[in-house]
């Protein structure tokens, strides 16, 4: 064991005043640009990549913001509708109306009341609510 | 790394950094723009439901005031723009054997 160390020991000493400076010059030839590159060209990919997807979901969601929009205006106008109804329908109640009157406390009943001062301060609120 | 290396691997880095920044806006941007969305759809939704009760207030003004003979039920519903027409009633139908 002893005599196979030292003839490995012998080896290393002698290889290594020729090998090293070879060695070294390359590695400082080579530097960190290479893989510096190839990782930023990676992420540069990767960003590049999600940046479309993120992209494309946008143009997506705009069309679907886009599309919503003539549901959500009739859906406004049907609210409004319903709130004038209603609201007419309690003042009709309350100046004495006996049709009215019961149409009202049936919608009481099942939990639906009418707040005609909310309905004319805003239009666009809901005033039958339950 | 030489002056050109170095320039190369800056402005990489910066490009990186444009895009990481752009990436996070957008998807910033997109939830709010699906947080959006999905209210308006919660209140389209609770739309349908109301236009049902809207309905049935109709109907049920429209009854009461045909049935009572109620003019101030008909002229709120025709401010309203709905107008119905009571059906009169049906003839009496006459027994199979019966002569004139």
């Amino acid at each position: 064991m002893n005599t196979v160390r030292a003839e490995r020991k012998e080896d290393t000493v002698v290889s290594l005043p020729h090998a090293a400076p070879q060695q070294a010059s390359a590695a400082h030839a080579r530097g960190a640009f290479v893989p510096l590159l190839l990782g930023g060209l990676a992420l540069l990919l990767m960003l590049g990549w999600q940046t479309v997807l993120l992209a494309g979901e946008r143009s997506a969601l705009l069309a679907g913001h886009a599309s919503q929009q003539q549901t959500v205006d009739n859906a406004g106008t049907l609210r409004a509708q319903l709130d004038a109804l209603a609201a007419d329908t309690q003042r009709l109640a309350d100046a004495g109306n006996p049709n009215a009157a019961l149409l009202v406390a049936e919608l009481k009943k099942r939990g639906i009341t009418i707040n005609p001062a909310a309905n004319a301060s805003a239009a666009g609120a809901s005033a039958a609510g339950k | 790394m030489n002056r050109l290396q170095f320039s190369l691997a800056t402005a990489l880095g910066a490009l990186c950094l444009l895009m990481a920044g752009t990436n996070v806006t957008l998807s910033s941007l997109n939830r709010g723009l699906q947080g959006d969305i999905a209210t308006r759809q919660q209140y389209v939704q609770q739309s349908v439901q109301l236009e049902g009760l809207y309905r049935e207030i109709i109907r049920a003004l429209a009854e009461l005031g045909a049935r009572n003979n109620d003019q101030d039920v008909r002229a709120l519903l025709q401010r309203h723009g709905i107008s119905y027409t009571v059906n009169p009633p049906a003839a009496p139908v006459p027994a199979p054997g019966a002569r004139k």
